[in-house]
């Protein structure tokens, strides 16, 4: 990643002079444009409808109305806003742990103690099948799974004698269930794997003393995709639970949507997009500068 | 302490590996045993772990199904236009910031249009949604192809610019000592080795418009149907039609499937490398 190649101009030899400085306009530009088109420009007009109210096909609000803060006066005080981000602080938190724990392990396990390449591979291949799995296609999986009757987990549960519990049929066990689901489509991450065949360490004593501090910086760009990812997620929330029993399993990106789409309250969507958007970027920030300090030290 | 570690951990490094490996396996196992069961054998106690007469019937309707079949092909030509556009876009503009980079701001450009994927899919889906409107673009596949540039083209940009780095400029400028044009330079020299990038990067988009939901759900549903806007269809108010949903999770899931298998080592790369380098 040197940007020293950048420092070299291309050499100007006669008619070609043109072509140089046109050339870095003609090949980025179509690309600045069609991404200002179709992600910029909708999310400026985005801000702006952030600050009015707007509900299509009702009669108050058929158009934007300028409302100053109101959208976001309402939503840091909405009890269901906050307990969709409450959810988050759990799934993101607990979820990003857990999946890039186990990546780093599996990525190890995986180097040390197979010392068969096909079998390695093959062992690879498996764990990354899963992330081909549309998340849609995943949450319907792991919803079949789940089923608090006939569910193949409970099944098993019901040879053992154990309980059955309903995974999806409560908050913190339906969240902990889509978590699962979601640690099984991708939890493998290859930057981690790539670490483990660098400084691979074969004992738990080499691989906390020495290992560990060097797979650091790439477990934290681990947790910031991972934690991007859960920024994100929908899809499996969308198909497992649907925010329920009532609404409590939703998480913030589900909130919005229901806002939005369900409700027709752009103006109020518009807000919760921003204060998502921001929120996560200034998220990335903070892992960011976390991991210079690290650096530094 | 040490000479038990190094007995023991091994042992446990593997078995972990096992359990998590029937962890990973089950799942694509109960894929496709269901999409194998006749309705009544699905969700039964004590499970049905091995179909004991197993039926192509689920598959035999996504087949034969002329919505499932619609619903293929609408996937098919989104995720296929939108890789076409994105990539032919992202390799300009890639190697664009790769060998011009500060002409056109630099880093920072590059920064900017990654940093368009830390906002939340619904973010973008919201206005956009009214905008199609206006421009008839709802439920079209034109609509969809460009609503799935939002994520594809910072990906194609950032991860092409990558594999443009890779290529020492030196080769470029050799080409211009023996008299080549910038534009034969690139056919010549520079197309050749970033070619496995290339098809790299064409799979990995293709993938994730393929695999794509909440902007499908969003904005297409009655013309123009992705196949993730039908799979709620088979859920009936009286019944969920489990094998026929899993028979379609099967063929649906078979064609990244391949291309995992036929370029591992790039897409996982790739699935990383885009944001993993911010």
């Amino acid at each position: 990643m040197s940007t020293t190649r950048w420092d070299i101009s291309l050499p100007v030899v006669g008619d070609r002079l043109a072509d140089r400085e046109l050339a870095p306009y003609l090949l980025v530009g179509p690309t600045i444009v069609t991404v200002f088109l179709v992600t910029i420009g909708p999310m400026l007009w985005s801000l702006w409808l952030s600050f009015n109210r707007w509900k299509p096909g009702s009669l108050a609000y058929q158009e934007p109305t300028f409302t100053g803060v109101d959208n976001f006066a309402w939503l840091f005080t909405n009890d269901r806003f906050i307990h969709s981000v409450v959810n988050f602080a759990y799934y993101g938190g607990v979820g990003v742990f857990i999946q890039v724990a186990l990546g780093t392990l599996l990525a190890l396990a995986l180097y040390n103690y197979v010392e068969n390449q096909t079998l390695r591979v093959g062992l690879l291949t498996l764990f990354v099948v899963p992330m081909m799995y549309a998340p849609l296609v995943a949450g319907r999986m792991w919803q079949l799974l789940f089923l608090p009757g006939g569910g193949v987990v409970n099944g098993f549960l019901g040879i053992l004698g154990l309980p059955q519990p309903s995974w999806l049929g409560s908050r913190w066990l339906g969240l902990t269930s889509i978590m699962v689901a979601d640690t099984w489509r991708a939890s493998l991450s290859d930057s981690l794997y790539e670490a483990a065949q660098v400084d691979g360490a074969s004992r738990w004593m080499m691989f906390r003393r020495i290992t560990l501090p060097q797979l650091r910086n790439l477990i934290i760009v681990a947790a910031i995709l991972r934690f991007m990812d859960a920024y994100k997620f929908f899809d499996k929330l969308f198909v497992m639970t649907n925010g329920g029993p009532g609404s409590t399993t939703e998480l913030p990106t589900y909130f919005t949507y229901l806002v939005g789409f369900q409700n027709f309250n752009i103006g109020r969507a518009a807000a919760l997009t921003w204060v998502l958007g921001l929120g996560s970027i200034i998220t990335m920030m903070l892992f960011w500068r976390y991991m210079r300090t690290v650096e530094e030290v | 302490m040490a000479t038990t570690d190094t007995r023991l951990t091994p042992a446990l490094g593997k078995l972990f590996l096992l359990i998590y490996a029937v962890f990973a396996a089950f799942p694509i196992y109960w894929t496709i045993n269901t999409a194998l069961k006749p309705l009544e054998l699905i969700n039964t106690f004590p499970p049905t772990f091995v179909p004991t007469d197993p039926s192509l019937e689920a598959f035999t309707w996504v087949l034969t199904n002329s919505r499932a079949t619609g619903s293929i092909i609408d996937s098919l030509i989104i995720a296929s236009g939108t890789t076409v556009l994105s990539v032919l876009l992202g390799a300009l503009a890639g190697y664009g910031f790769s060998r011009y980079g500060d002409d056109v701001g630099g880093e920072d450009v590059a920064f900017w249009l990654l940093s368009t994927r830390m906002f939340p899919p619904i973010a973008v889906v919201l206005p956009i949604f009214f905008i199609f409107g206006w421009f008839n673009l709802q439920d079209t596949h034109i609509g969809l192809i460009l609503l799935y540039l939002t994520f594809n083209l910072p990906l194609t940009t950032w991860l092409m610019r990558d594999f443009f780095n890779k290529i020492p400029y030196s080769f470029e400028e050799a080409a211009y000592v023996d008299g080549y044009s910038p534009l034969r330079a690139f056919r010549k020299v520079v197309f050749p080795l970033v070619r496995p990038g290339l098809i790299a990067t064409t799979m990995l988009s293709w993938v994730f418009a393929w695999n794509e939901f909440i902007f499908a759900l969003i904005v297409t549903g009655n013309d123009v149907n992705p196949y993730p806007t039908i799979i709620p269809t088979l859920i009936l108010s009286n019944q969920i039609l489990w094998n026929q949903i899993m028979a379609m999770a099967v063929i649906v899931t078979i064609p990244p499937t391949l291309i995992l298998i036929a370029f591992r080592k790039h897409i996982i790369e790739g699935m990383t490398l885009g944001v993993a380098e911010v």
